[in-house]
């Protein structure tokens, strides 16, 4: 009885619920017991703190030097994991669009020459936004890798950037640790460092241009609009849970002010404004746009991942990880982000105006919309988990500063933190040291080394669509692909035949559609034992110009 | 005036770092693709990647911070100087790509080449830079007028006498800029417009 009276009964249930609903249940049952463990460890500590009398994460004047190396510790780790691919793996270690993106940015200044556009396969504003970024650094005369890498890393610091900005912005004292623990979160993140691996160019922008939106929005600066409408116009998908969650959020306060009988708040005013403001442009000019984003799939199949066919549902679902992969990355996160909530919710956080105004309750919204995008099957589902990582990085950051002060008030508190911070650094430390890239420095080399071997006309095909950007830039000529290119005569049946098909004949008839010579790339991704690679290794009629190309000329089979 | 003077002095050594900094970048590089290349690349980037979202970033928030600021105490929004990076990158790409956009699809078939767009990005910055300067008083407000209006005057002029808007007569009408500002800096007093700098 006297523990249900406890002041600490509530929260710990609504803690546990939390952590029942978020836990990775898949995993096995000793590392599950001691999750647990770590978890009801995490609040006890943390609970302390917050029911102590001096509430807040602490004197700033005791724990600066601290907070400072963490803050700078951040940045270096953050620099360390972002570059160490490059220096392991040459210039070209991340993602899957890389082949495309160098396509086009190889393609941006002679059509710009021609004046036919920018983008022999623009869809519309976002390619274009894009190519803008470009040009001035190809006029400077610097080469298009070192374009397309150097801004990429930028992204990662103006996303850590933002992600700080944020933090600090939530108007309470402290604003060092806040904005030092966030940005440590944040390099040590598993899902970022994934999203930065997969060079989701355009989204690692347009979130961290995301994240400036919403501080604006909450100092009321115009730029608000001019930074959120340059990066809705670069990649709508990340502003469109956005947009739910404003309008929500505008519901939620005038519904709220309407209880209170108390006028609007200043800054929801104008967050009611701006989103007056770009409900009227989108649907003024927006339509045909996010239209032809999607390529028409939503007319065709709708918002839901559950009725498109299956070859297109991996690619609609947005690549990335999925959920399940996404609880286990954030295993050390999930606990501090599960306090954190009860934490606001019972208003133990301070905000500046705690009646009618909460940075934090529009962040709550945010979170609250991309777990439903997220986890259930709408189109995009996985990109919006990369969003989500960040709103439970900002909600797990109070817990994880009162245990940072808490713990450092002794030596065996310090020991604690250390072990703590190493956690979480060791486990996203191991996960880039093992991580490899999509394809291999020597795999590159011999697709590049197609262009010396093959008449201008011949093809280069790709068996995997894994592949396809990588082959359609570097081997420099049309491309067969499963899917995505103009040079493919195969329908999704016919692949199908070609792969797991029982008849090699049936894969010669199907090769001899083409009527050219055709340089067909399988990289390390392909085993051994699938049909079409034991038929290409052992025919004659395939011969191998590298240990990953082989050359097939259908003509010369007719011949015979 | 103690605090006055601690904050020039943190601001002068800051600026002397940058410099720094920026010298020790274009020797780097200038190792591998010579000195004059490496230094106009390094310049280039700075007027693109930088300036005018710093400029711009003072104009919308002219309050600095410290990175330790315990409390947000000022009425008016601020920026730490981590915080004012970020966004000046930001808007630098938001401000140079609107550059484009607008150049690529100016009436009459579009000016878009790189000559024009060089000279656009340096008035641009001399633009923003006199609205920052205004903001924060950095310098007296004369001197701000003649450098908000100047962009226009040189586009207008080139266009009154016919002069060919090339990087030659561009430097020229630079030079000519910066002897102006220096005669009115001699003759006019600043008691004559009753400017008074923020304490």
């Amino acid at each position: 009885m006297k523990f249900i009276l406890h002041r600490s009964a509530i929260p710990f249930v609504l803690y546990g619920v939390i952590v029942a609903l978020i836990i990775p249940w898949q995993l096995p049952v000793w590392i599950l017991a001691a999750f647990i463990v770590y978890c009801v460890f995490l609040f006890w500590m943390v609970w302390e703190c917050v029911s102590m009398k001096d509430r807040g994460p602490g004197s700033i004047q005791d724990n600066t030097n601290f907070f400072y190396s963490l803050l700078v510790g951040a940045v270096v780790f953050l620099a360390a994991t972002r570059l160490y691919l490059f220096v392991r793996y040459g210039t070209f270690p991340l993602g899957y669009d890389t082949g495309f993106y160098i396509d086009t940015i190889e393609g941006v200044i002679s059509e710009l020459g021609r004046g036919s556009g920018f983008s022999s396969a623009s869809i519309g504003a976002a390619r274009e936004v894009r190519n803008y970024m470009w040009v001035p650094f190809l006029w400077l005369g610097i080469p298009s890798a070192y374009v397309l890498n150097g801004f990429y890393l930028l992204f990662q610091f103006l996303l850590g950037g933002s992600v700080y900005m944020l933090a600090r912005s939530f108007h309470t004292s402290s604003r060092l640790i806040y904005g030092s623990v966030a940005l440590f979160l944040f390099s040590v993140s598993i899902p970022q460092f994934f999203a930065f691996w997969w060079m989701f160019y355009q989204m690692e922008f347009a979130v961290a241009l995301l994240l400036m939106t919403i501080v604006l929005l909450q100092r009321r600066s115009i730029l608000a609009v001019v930074i959120g409408g340059f990066g809705a116009v670069l990649h709508p998908a990340t502003f469109f849970p956005f947009g739910i969650a404003l309008a929500l959020f505008s519901i939620v306060q005038i519904v709220r002010s309407l209880f209170a009988r108390k006028i609007l708040e200043k800054e929801t005013v104008f967050i009611l404004v701006s989103v007056l403001i770009a409900f009227v442009v989108v649907r003024q000019f927006g339509q045909g746009f996010i239209l032809a984003y999607t390529g028409g799939a939503t007319n065709d199949y709708g918002w839901l991942l559950n009725n498109f066919p299956a070859q297109l549902r991996v690619m609609y679902s947005g690549l990335y990880i999925d959920f399940d992969l996404f609880q286990l990355a954030n295993i050390y996160l999930l606990p501090f982000f599960a306090l954190g909530l009860p934490l606001f919710i019972l208003g133990k956080i301070r905000a500046k105006h705690t009646m009618l105004f909460s940075p934090l309750l529009l962040i709550l919204i945010f979170l609250f919309t991309l777990f439903v995008l997220a986890y259930f099957p709408f189109i995009y589902r996985n990109r919006f988990l990369i969003i989500l990582d960040i709103t439970m990085i900002i909600f797990a950051v109070y817990p994880l500063s009162l245990l940072m002060v808490r713990l450092l008030k002794d030596h065996q508190g310090r020991v604690m933190l250390s072990l703590l911070l190493f956690g979480f650094i060791s486990l996203n430390g191991y996960i880039v040291w093992n991580q490899k890239p999509q394809l291999y420095p020597d795999e590159l080399a011999e697709i590049k080394a197609i262009n010396n071997v093959a008449q201008p006309m011949d093809y280069a095909m790709t068996t995997e669509s894994i592949y396809t950007p990588w082959v359609k830039a570097f081997s420099k000529r049309e491309t067969i692909d499963p899917g995505f290119l103009r040079a493919n005569l195969w329908n999704y049946a016919m692949w199908k035949e070609f792969w797991e098909g029982g008849s090699n004949a049936r894969r010669h008839e199907l090769l001899r559609m083409y009527d050219r010579p055709i340089y067909i790339f399988m990289g390390n991704i392909v085993p051994d034992d699938v049909a079409y690679k034991r038929l290409i290794v052992s025919d004659p009629s395939f011969v191998q110009i590298s240990p990953h190309v082989w050359r097939y000329d259908p003509n010369a089979i007719r011949i015979q | 005036m103690l605090s006055s003077v601690y904050h020039f002095l943190r601001t002068f050594r800051l600026s002397v770092l940058f410099g720094l900094g920026i010298v020790v970048l274009v020797l780097v590089a200038a190792i591998r693709i010579g000195f004059m290349r490496s230094l106009f690349i390094v310049v280039g980037i700075l007027l693109l990647l930088f300036f005018p979202g710093w400029w711009a970033s003072f104009f919308a928030f002219p309050m600095s911070d410290r990175v330790s600021e315990g409390t947000n105490s000022s009425p008016y929004p601020a920026l730490d100087s981590i915080e004012r990076t970020t966004l000046a990158i930001a808007l630098s790409i938001v401000l140079y790509s609107a550059i484009v956009f607008v150049l690529y699809n100016f009436p009459g078939g579009g000016v878009l080449d790189a000559e024009n767009f060089a000279i656009v990005i340096v008035l641009l910055n001399i633009m923003l830079f006199a609205a920052a300067a205004w903001r924060k008083r950095w310098i007296h407000p004369i001197f701000t007028l003649v450098l908000g209006i100047f962009p226009m005057s040189v586009i207008l002029a080139n266009r009154v006498f016919s002069i060919a808007l090339t990087m030659k007569s561009f430097a020229v009408e630079v030079t000519l800029l910066l002897l102006v500002i220096i005669l009115l800096r001699v003759s006019i007093p600043a008691s004559w417009v009753g400017f008074q700098k923020r304490s």
